[in-house]
């Protein structure tokens, strides 16, 4: 690849070397480097947008697929191993017959915990994965918490007090160029005297 | 390398048997795979290039490729890395495209026949 190259093949580069397993990658991370960037000196030869588009659309799912589908067949292979390990040795008879019922659950909970322990050394083992899966989960978590909170408080939590249903707020209307106002303190006053619509009337400010 | 025989990965995923279909005319680096593969298929199958690249351990692994030294690239930059065929990859493909050749003459045959079933 030439030294200036476009930052799209950068950004490829970097991201297959985080999403790839490390061995895909010390295998084949230079020649799928390349092998995109001759696909997208060719896309940018063509005249229209559409063709590099198309590339890194293909190009980032076949990415995110491979590296699901990778890992999976890793962890398949490492169960293996780790059941074929873990088989326990007859005396040519075959395997004894398993009576316990609990034995089910123990299997479940035992995969469970290989599969934590697994996910545990890999993180440990790809550091820049680990580092932008935990802050992407973080991210989400947190911007999801601020706006549920923000929901919660604006739209689905009644006003504390005994019947926020018949609360109004009054405003004054000054034709076309200021049709909501804020009431002045003697408008107040005003309307307070003349009040026959409503039980009571308070004033607020906004002014800290 | 496995001991095997041949007939072991057969039915070959769809993107292996193009790739062995296009290293049967010799020795090609990924983008020349990828570009072949899209022009055989008329655009039907174009390749991602981690996927072929997980496809080409897959079959290095298995002994249906090999590694055929580097040469020095058209465009930019350093060589390019080239792949080969081996005897045993060249032996799985003509399985493979036998099976196929079967599989299309089934079929063939069942819906010609009901073909002329509807018609009668």
């Amino acid at each position: 690849m030439s030294p200036a190259l476009p930052r799209i093949v950068r950004l490829y580069c970097g991201l297959s070397r985080t999403l790839l397993p490390h061995d895909l990658w010390a295998e084949h991370g230079r020649d799928m480097n390349e092998a995109f960037y001759d696909l997208y000196t060719e896309a940018a030869s063509k005249p229209t947008v559409s063709e590099r588009a198309r590339l890194i659309g293909r190009e980032l799912i076949s990415l995110f697929s491979t590296a699901i589908e990778e890992r999976r067949s890793t962890r398949r292979q490492r169960r293996h191993l780790l059941a074929l390990r873990a088989r326990p040795r007859t005396s040519g008879h075959g395997q004894p017959p398993d009576n316990n019922p609990l034995s089910g659950i123990t299997d479940m909970f035992d995969s469970v915990l290989s599969d934590v322990r697994y996910t545990l050394r890999t993180l440990r083992k790809s550091p820049v994965f680990a580092v932008v899966a935990i802050a992407t989960l973080a991210l989400g978590i947190g911007a999801n918490a601020a706006v549920f909170s923000v929901i919660n408080s604006v739209l689905l939590r009644p006003l504390p007090y005994e019947a926020p249903e018949d609360l109004y707020v009054v405003w004054t209307n000054f034709g076309r160029d200021l049709p909501q106002n804020w009431l002045s303190g003697p408008e107040f006053v005003e309307i307070r005297d003349l009040n026959t619509r409503f039980e009571e009337v308070a004033i607020y400010t906004g002014a800290a | 390398m496995t001991t095997e025989g041949p007939r072991k990965h057969l039915p070959l995923a769809p993107h292996d048997f193009e790739i062995l279909l296009s290293l049967s005319h010799g020795p090609m680096h990924g983008y020349a795979t990828i570009t072949a593969i899209r022009e055989r298929t008329g655009g039907d199958m174009v390749l991602g290039t981690s996927t072929l690249y997980a496809a080409v351990r897959r079959m290095r692994r298995a002994g249906l490729i090999e590694e055929a030294g580097e040469r020095p690239a058209q465009s930019n930059g350093p060589p390019r890395r080239y792949w080969r065929m081996t005897e045993r990859g060249d032996e799985v493909l003509r399985l493979e495209a036998d099976r196929i050749r079967r599989a299309a003459a089934a079929a063939d045959s069942v819906l010609g026949d009901s073909a002329e079933m509807r018609k009668s």
